[in-house]
């Protein structure tokens, strides 16, 4: 079944559109949750209440691309959950070797004036992604959109995992000049 | 607190990074699948490595060749670019300030930053720019560069310090046009120094002649001390 008839029995609020989603985008919803909480129980949950956003907000909402609005979806979910179960300490996944790397990036200007909205700072990404090529941004993005482990992303992109380390860290560091000559705090 | 602010902000970039970095979900099916291509691609390399056996001579009678002021000659063999294996334990330290450029470089126009042994907080190497060439330069045995030379067969000398050198012509985009870049590797006492200029297939003469006038001036500054360079 296409996405657009899968939307269309969201329309019609026929409960045949969560099977239809599960089958067709179950395993990529799981994948992105996984990912994120390291743990098959929770992550299953994650993808359930994907299902069931995806019933609330369709309608009024026709998505465009409906794989990446149900993945936005599990992602957004599955960071609270992981948020939620960090404060319980039930979290023993790779995410906090992804928030290190991330720290990387940050701004080293005392700039607490010119913090940026949530607006801004979602250009400034934007931006940063197109000025990437093509296979540096996709590595980028599958690892911190997708929150893709390192051997899997070399794995998957056929290199060795140094170059993928390698790869990442100059758009870390890309990232980290752009906000810096934009003149901005996080 | 801010990194996770940036990891949850990504959610909202365009569709289409997100679409486009998607991964390929395994499922029973593609396992079988990969059985067959895996088996598939066995053939192929067999294939190529016979091909690969004739076409060997062929690179090696290709070369270009600039020759210097001083009369001595770089020579730039046909070869290929490798991937090749980084070190993984690398943090990036700073960019450098103009103090430091201008001590190990003297007037040449370069931008860098450093790169740090994140185990020991030794200096490894720096990597930038000298206008268009890509610079990257190495203590030894530590491996900043993720290409290789293969396929040289002579190194070319220059003020008596031997320089690799190499060029790689890419096949042509959708656009019809060829990248070719020049690229040479040399050490300096105990660094290793890669030089790569890259530009449209047009402009190799440009590339090259921009690149031996690189090679020729960071030789005549000499040997580069790195333990110059201050940490964050």
């Amino acid at each position: 079944m296409d996405d657009m008839q899968i939307i269309d029995l969201y329309w019609q609020r026929s409960e045949t559109a969560i099977s239809e989603t599960s089958n067709k985008y179950g395993k990529y919803c799981h994948y992105i949750a996984f990912n994120i909480l390291n743990n098959k129980e929770d992550s299953e949950e994650c993808v359930n209440d994907t299902y069931m956003q995806a019933w609330n907000n369709i309608p009024p909402h026709r998505p465009s691309v409906l794989k990446t609005f149900l993945g936005k979806i599990t992602r957004n979910l599955a960071l609270d959950k992981y948020k939620y179960l960090t404060a319980k300490k039930r979290n023993n996944g790779h995410m906090p070797l992804i928030f290190e790397e991330l720290k990387e990036c940050l701004p080293t200007l005392d700039n607490t004036e010119n913090i940026i909205d949530d607006i801004t700072l979602t250009e400034i990404l934007n931006r940063f992604l197109a000025s990437l090529p093509a296979e540096k941004r996709k590595i980028f993005m599958r690892r911190y959109w997708y929150l893709s482990t390192i051997k899997e992303i070399a794995a998957d992109y056929k290199m060795n995992e140094s170059k993928i380390k390698m790869s990442l860290l100059r758009s870390r560091n890309e990232l980290k000049k752009l906000l810096e000559k934009e003149g901005i705090s996080l | 607190m801010n990194e996770k602010r940036i990891l949850n902000i990504l959610s909202q970039v365009d569709e289409k990074y997100i679409k486009e970095a998607e991964p390929v979900i395994k499922t029973k099916n593609n396992k079988i699948q990969n059985k067959w291509t895996y088996i598939a691609a066995c053939f192929i390399t067999v294939a190529i490595l016979i091909t690969g056996v004739f076409q060997i001579g062929k690179l090696h009678t290709n070369k270009d060749i600039v020759i210097l002021d001083s009369g001595e000659i770089i020579t730039f063999y046909k070869s290929y670019i490798n991937v090749s294996s980084l070190d993984a334990n690398i943090s990036i330290g700073k960019n450098l300030t103009a103090k430091e450029i201008k001590m190990l470089f003297e007037d040449l126009p370069v931008t860098a930053f450093s790169y740090f042994d994140s185990e020991h907080n030794n200096i490894v190497g720096l990597e930038g720019k000298i206008n268009n060439i890509k610079i990257i330069i190495s203590k030894s045995g530590t491996q900043l560069s993720d290409t290789e030379i293969t396929g040289k067969e002579k190194a070319s000398t220059v003020n008596g310090i031997s320089v690799n050198a190499g060029y790689f012509i890419s096949k042509a985009n959708s656009n019809g046009i060829k990248t070719a870049i020049y690229y040479s590797s040399f050490m300096l006492k105990d660094n290793v120094i890669y030089l790569e200029n890259a530009g449209v297939e047009e402009d190799i003469e440009t590339l090259k002649n921009e690149l031996a006038a690189v090679i020729q001036q960071l030789i005549q500054i000499g040997e580069f001390d790195l333990n110059i360079l201050e940490h964050v």
